[in-house]
């Protein structure tokens, strides 16, 4: 409807959004590595 | 008919809600037997602290597993419920404009919940029921413990049947029109979450009582896990649903948030109701009597659709406070709304350190550990008690004594004592349970079990070394709790000092007639979910 780029009314969000889910991938992957080391295949 | 009613209300000053002054007084009473049970609580969360900080270890080995018995009832069960009863309250008349239709019935229900809550309490530290507040059998207490513990659910049912009554009689008389605020549709779904969750725990506790009094001879172990979660961890479903709704009325009353789109946070609480009664085997997820499929599907499937509905309001809110603020001029950087966000204000402090943790540590560690191969590492360990203390104590907690800020002036009609400690109260709280969890969490990864008298060993025939950094984290867990503890007493301070001895706010009595009488009654559309 306008003519105007559409632009991002909560940006500071946006970020925070992709902070927060940096932090769950790094906590994630590094739960899985643990795993790997604990439990490993004979 | 309807107007019979008209001089019971009051106009709030500051916000204009019309007040039912039989409501307010149920309220009242709730929330401060809330706080009595928080006060109780905590006494005894910072004594069991104290105990697995092995440097200190305080209590004998009877008294630690009697006082974490009365720690997680006192706080999961008897605080969270009677703070929650009064949000069913707000929900259902003030916010609505509504009259309470019984409050007999109110004040019946709040007895009952009273009275159980003291029966069970009195059973726990007579050390008639040292069997934690999940009271696995054949673990047996007491037949009254179970007793109280059912006279409480009772009441909450009938409470909860209350609240959708006041709901119907909103609309009937024409106090409220139209569809109904996103608050009130949060406790609203966190009611209908209420009532299963409580049936589920009738299913368990009933039975388990008739065992406890030999009038059957056993409780299948397996089925009474499975009972107790479909229970237990329902419950904190109904917690999450009260407290998003708590996030989303403190935005609004704070900043004047508006949410960015209603339809769709409806639509993430209605997540809540599909999801998590399922998802409540991730309780389950290394018992041997459930089949694999069965626990993977319910928590590494079901689950998500929960999750999703948090990520959802975790992320909407702040948006709407994000648009809010810039509206106010705040558009410099990508972050002035949020530097100058009234900081100051200990409600508002206290709802966005509840996202924060609740969203930073409750809900990446509650998704982690919800993987079966993963939980097989966590399972019993401290990274457990460390996972729920940023949900149900960072998040849920947090965000009710932020709400408190406001109720004491608002609803209890008291000026805040101690104002300016209240600014840094939910810094206090929130400071010290991240210390306290992350002790935990990190003693757990490093193998410390929980719910554990002495992981030294000190008299054990066989030695289990723990590491000396797993020690190191245990003395991380008991100082988070002292600075956890010194938050929790300063708010139970403010709250009891304001409720009792705050400067009386005279309330602005105003005849309130159903605005919408005779409009629309004949569409009464009760529950709209
Ligand atoms: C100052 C605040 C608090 C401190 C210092 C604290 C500390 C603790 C500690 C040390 C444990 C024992 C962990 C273990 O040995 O397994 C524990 C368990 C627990 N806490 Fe807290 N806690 C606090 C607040 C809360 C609140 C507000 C809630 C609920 C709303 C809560 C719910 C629980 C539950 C359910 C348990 C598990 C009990 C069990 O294993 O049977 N805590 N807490
Ligand atoms: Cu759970």
């Amino acid at each position: 409807m306008k003519k105007e780029k559409e632009k991002f009314h909560a940006p500071g969000t946006v970020v925070l959004v992709f902070i927060w889910f940096i932090w769950f991938i790094i906590l994630y992957t590094t739960n899985w590595l643990a795993l790997s080391e604990n439990w490993f295949l004979r | 008919m309807a107007s019979n009613y008209a001089s019971e209300f009051r106009t709030c000053g500051t916000t204009g809600l019309k007040v039912h002054l039989p409501a307010e007084r149920l309220f009242y009473v709730n929330a401060v037997t809330a706080v009595v049970a928080l006060l109780v609580g905590g006494i005894m969360a910072i004594l069991i602290a104290l105990t697995r900080w092995p440097a200190v270890h305080l209590l004998p080995a009877d008294l630690f597993y009697r006082f974490l018995t009365a720690h997680g009832l006192n706080m999961l069960v008897f605080w969270i419920v009677f703070f929650e009863m009064a949000g069913l309250l707000f929900a259902s008349t003030a916010v609505l404009g509504s009259r309470l239709p019984a409050p007999w019935f109110g004040w019946l229900n709040f007895c009952l919940m009273l009275v159980g809550a003291l029966i069970t309490n009195y059973m726990v530290f007579m050390g008639q029921a040292d069997v934690l507040f999940t009271s696995y059998p054949p673990l047996k207490a007491h037949p009254h413990y179970y007793l109280g513990i059912i006279l409480f659910a009772v009441g909450t049912l009938l409470a909860c049947f209350h609240f959708m009554a006041t709901l119907v009689i909103a609309k009937k008389e024409g106090y409220h029109k139209g569809s109904y605020p996103l608050f009130t549709f949060g406790i609203l779904i966190a009611v209908i979450l209420a009532i299963f969750t409580l049936l589920m725990g009738a299913a368990t506790y009933l039975p388990t009582w008739l065992w406890a009094m030999g009038l059957i001879d056993g409780i299948n172990p397996a089925m009474y896990r499975l009972g107790f979660w479909g229970f237990g961890h329902s419950a904190q479903q109904i917690n999450l649903a009260a407290m998003v709704s708590i996030w989303y009325l403190i935005g609004t009353l704070s900043v004047g948030a508006v949410p960015i789109n209603e339809k769709f946070s409806r639509g993430a609480f209605l997540l809540y109701l599909l999801g998590i009664n399922v998802a409540s085997v991730h309780h389950l997820l290394v018992d041997p009597g459930l089949s694999a499929t069965y626990r993977i599907f319910n928590t590494s499937y079901i689950l998500y659709a929960a999750t999703i509905g948090s990520m959802i309001h975790a992320f909407s809110i702040p948006a709407a406070i994000e648009v809010a603020q810039r509206a106010k001029g705040f558009t410099n950087g990508m972050f002035e709304w949020l530097t100058k966000a009234p900081w100051g204000n200990p409600a508002f402090a206290g709802m966005a350190l509840s996202i924060v943790i609740f969203g930073f540590g409750g809900g990446v560690t509650g998704v982690t550990q919800g993987v079966e191969q993963i939980n097989i590492m966590s399972h019993n360990t401290l990274r457990i008690p460390g996972h729920f203390h940023v949900t149900v104590v960072g998040g849920t907690t947090l965000a009710f004594m932020a709400l408190t800020f406001y109720v004491l002036p608002l609803v209890m009609r008291r000026e805040l004592i101690g104002k300016s400690f209240a600014k840094y109260q939910p810094w206090i709280f929130a400071i010290g349970i991240c210390i306290m969890s992350t002790g935990m969490s990190f003693a757990g990864i490093l193998g410390v079990p929980r719910r554990h008298y002495d992981v030294t060993f000190s008299s054990a025939i066989f030695q289990v070394p723990f590491s000396a950094t797993a020690t190191t984290m245990l003395g991380l867990l008991g100082l988070g709790a002292i600075i956890a503890f010194t938050g929790l007493l300063i708010f139970c301070l403010i709250a009891a000092l304001t409720a009792f001895f705050g400067k009386r706010i005279p309330p602005n009595m105003e005849l309130h007639h159903p605005p919408h009488i005779g409009e629309d009654s004949a569409s009464v559309a009760p529950a709209q979910a």
